[in-house]
């Protein structure tokens, strides 16, 4: 099927010349005095939901949304607006931003914690990826999936991060990828749970990945193993571990939740308790998967975040900095990981079921949620595919079961070994618009983990 | 507007209530009466009536997201989701409500519906699409977040209708329970069924009297059965309009505002639980 397969590049939108083109025109209306910060974020993306193996919904979204932030002496002020991509009805709606943000202006007080980079620099990343065509990628499905309840989702296309300021700093992210996830259901109404994302499509690996899928699915229609509330064994697979740390992250790793005593990881940055000494985590823009500058004009490196099961390091965005007497890291507002690394182990995933012996392999984590946030406690349900396993071997699928427990325990006391090969996980979250980002996890061999109902 | 949502003079209550939960113990663990006030409710009626409704996910839609339901077609009609005191009502028809409207973007027009009444299951929360699907009665809830998303099912302003119990009344029917409010943590399984919700601020009820104010409450239940085990539902005067304007689902994400109208509400024996000590 290798006709199907295209760069979308031909035939997609130049956003980049057409950011440039505006920071350009920003620069000409700028007045004396006055400081700008431009950003966009905008995406070409396909969009098809199946259900049932069948195209359930199908969209295209070519969309570009860009944020100017007017400042003057300690004052600013911001308007998000989406622009159309031509250049002559583009330019009159900055100009009228710009004017409405200097009316603001002038009844702003000022911002005691601002903060922004007036340094120049530039920095470009541009990758072009191989993507399926959707006509053909449906057929792929049509084929691949017959006599099997497939219910997915597929995003693909080029997404662009720019920034621009007064200080003629020019920052570019534009790559192209896919994401594909989909479950295949049991008439048990048990599933499995697969996924195929990067950037080069390969409709060969998608088959194989498919079929490995497919071939688990007998396992689910046995007897379900019925757990009481109670601590036991488990591996949690790379992704079940993403939904954890993705949760605690929100917060966890936030200069401003610890300043104000609301990070989970709270007592672990005040030195008061301490994770497993083989637990490492980084924020690595080594990854390339997030723009290397933030909104507020920094240029973003990697920081260590947890190394030696200590806390060494936090997210500081240039507001927390200025708020609470901090160096800026180029942290986003969010102060949230955007790519989250954790250092792997010993444990080699073909040996993960001897070393579990008896006890639960958890595939994925569902709605994950803090119950007692200062003690980094979660709760959240076990989804897709959970299994019991007796001697290395998997005997029978589990139902649905809640969790209680906390971070301090699955990456400190309870933590026996790490996976060998941490897996890149792209972030695959659409709100608004298709994220950049992901983590690069291991999965983790628990003595123990709280199930509760 | 700030005055109804009760911002006048909640500085000085919130300051009040931070200090009381800083001096308070833990939630205690156990079985106990469970009075949960509106703005807890809110979410009671969203995750574990308002989600398994939903027919595009009874339908399978969201089963490689957001989750289905242990909601099927063939119970509508039939099912006994609640105790009878339990009426719940689609009403996009309320203007101070937050998800009121008059068609919805598959363009039906939107009309106020009984979903559950006397507890028993009538209609789900389907637009005309899934209705022709399921060959089922729904409502006009069909929405788009905005333009770039395809129109999916939703909830909009969905009610509980008030009963005829006092706020005294139910207190003082308690023997061995606890009073929640104020959302903290929410977390539901797939099918909506197995839930743990957190509030903020607790405080015990004994032999019908409120008493110790208590922090980190938290319970947990089982849709099916918890709305079985609703057993007074206050009146008029305990209902309060709450709603969110971040209510996420579909594949791609879309988030849309939402109403939800209580009264305060009154479950036997529910699992407690608190924080940590």
């Amino acid at each position: 099927m290798s006709e199907v397969s295209t760069s979308s590049r031909d035939t997609a939108f130049d956003w980049h010349g057409h950011f440039m083109r505006l920071a350009d025109e920003m620069m000409q209306l700028q007045s004396s005095g006055e400081f700008f910060l431009l950003t966009l974020n905008a995406e070409q993306s396909d969009f098809i939901r199946f259900n049932a193996g069948k195209v359930r919904q199908i969209g295209s979204v070519s969309q570009g949304k860009l944020t100017l932030r007017l400042i003057e002496g300690a004052r600013q002020a911001y308007s998000t607006f989406t622009v159309s991509g031509d250049l002559e009805m583009d330019r009159p709606t900055v100009a009228q931003a710009l004017d409405a943000l200097r009316t603001g202006l002038r009844d702003a007080s000022d911002d005691p914690h601002l903060l922004f980079d007036r340094s120049q620099w530039a920095r470009s990343t541009r990758r072009t990826g191989t993507l399926a065509e959707p006509g053909a990628l449906v057929r792929a499905v049509a084929e691949h999936a017959a006599a099997l309840d497939f219910v997915g989702f597929y995003a693909a296309g080029s997404m662009a991060r720019g920034f621009a300021s007064s200080s003629g700093s020019r920052g570019w992210y534009e790559i192209e990828n896919f994401n594909f996830s989909w479950s295949l259901y049991a008439p048990s109404g048990r599933a499995i749970k697969s996924s195929y994302s990067g950037e080069h499509w390969d409709y060969g690996l998608f088959a194989e990945k498919l079929r490995r899928a497919a071939e688990r699915l007998p396992m689910l229609s046995v007897a379900p193993r019925a757990l009481e509330p109670g601590r036991y064994r488990a591996y949690l697979a790379p992704e079940a571990v993403r939904e954890l740390l993705g949760s605690a992250a929100f917060s966890a790793f936030s200069a401003r939740s610890q300043a104000s005593a609301r990070s989970e990881f709270y007592k672990l940055h005040t030195g008061e308790t301490m994770l497993d000494s083989r637990v490492v985590l980084t924020e690595n823009l080594d990854l390339g998967i997030t723009p290397g500058f933030n909104e507020d004009g920094y240029l973003r490196e990697s920081v260590p975040l947890i190394d030696a099961g200590r806390s060494v390091g936090q997210l500081v965005n240039a507001r927390s900095a200025r708020e609470y007497g901090l160096c800026p890291n180029g942290a986003p507002a969010s102060e949230a990981p955007v790519a989250l690394s954790m250092a792997g182990g010993d444990l080699a995933d073909s040996d993960v079921l001897t070393a579990l012996g008896t006890g639960l392999y958890v595939g994925n984590l569902w709605y994950v949620n803090a119950s007692d946030r200062m003690n980094c406690r979660l709760t959240g349900m076990t989804r897709f595919a959970t299994f019991w396993v007796e001697d290395g071997e998997i005997v029978a699928p589990v139902d649905a079961m809640r969790f209680d427990d906390s971070l301090y325990r699955v990456l400190g006391s309870e933590l026996e070994r790490l996976g060998a090969q941490p897996e890149l996980l792209l972030d695959d979250d659409t709100w608004g618009e298709r994220a950049t980002g992901g983590m690069k996890l291991p999965g983790l061999l628990l003595r123990a983990f709280e199930l509760t109902l | 507007m700030l005055s109804r949502y009760g911002f006048d003079g909640a500085g000085a209550r919130i300051a009040d209530e931070a200090l009381q939960l800083l001096a308070a113990p833990n939630c205690p663990s156990g079985i106990r009466d469970l009075l949960l006030m509106p703005d807890q409710m809110m979410l009671q009626i969203h995750e574990s009536i308002g989600h398994p409704l939903e027919l595009d996910r009874i339908l399978g839609d969201e089963r490689n997201f957001a989750g289905s339901s242990f909601v099927t077609k063939e119970m509508f009609g039939k099912y006994q989701y609640g105790s009878a005191l339990l009426n719940v009502t689609f009403n996009p028809d309320l203007p101070e409500e937050g998800a009121s409207y008059a068609f919805d973007d598959d363009g039906s027009e939107a009309h106020k519906h009984y979903l559950i009444r006397d507890g028993l299951l009538e209609r789900a929360l389907g637009g005309i699409v899934s209705q022709h699907r399921a060959n089922l009665d729904g409502v006009a809830n069909s929405r788009a977040s905005s333009w770039n998303r395809a129109p999916i099912d939703r909830m909009a302003n969905l009610n509980i209708e008030p009963g005829t119990s006092s706020l005294d009344d139910m207190i003082a029917d308690i023997e061995h329970g606890i009073l929640m409010r104020t959302n903290t943590s929410w977390s539901i399984d797939d099918h909506r069924n197995k839930f743990q919700f957190g509030c903020e601020f607790g405080q015990l009820i004994e032999d019908g009297v409120l008493g110790a104010v208590v922090k980190q409450p938290n319970y947990r239940g089982i849709s099916a059965s918890f709305w079985r085990s609703l057993s007074a539902v206050g009146n008029q005067q305990t209902s309060e309009i709450y709603g969110t304007p971040f209510c996420g689902k579909g594949e791609p994400m879309q988030v849309v505002r939402v109403g939800h109208a209580s009264p305060a509400c009154v479950f036997r024996n529910v699992d407690v639980f608190g924080g940590v000590r």
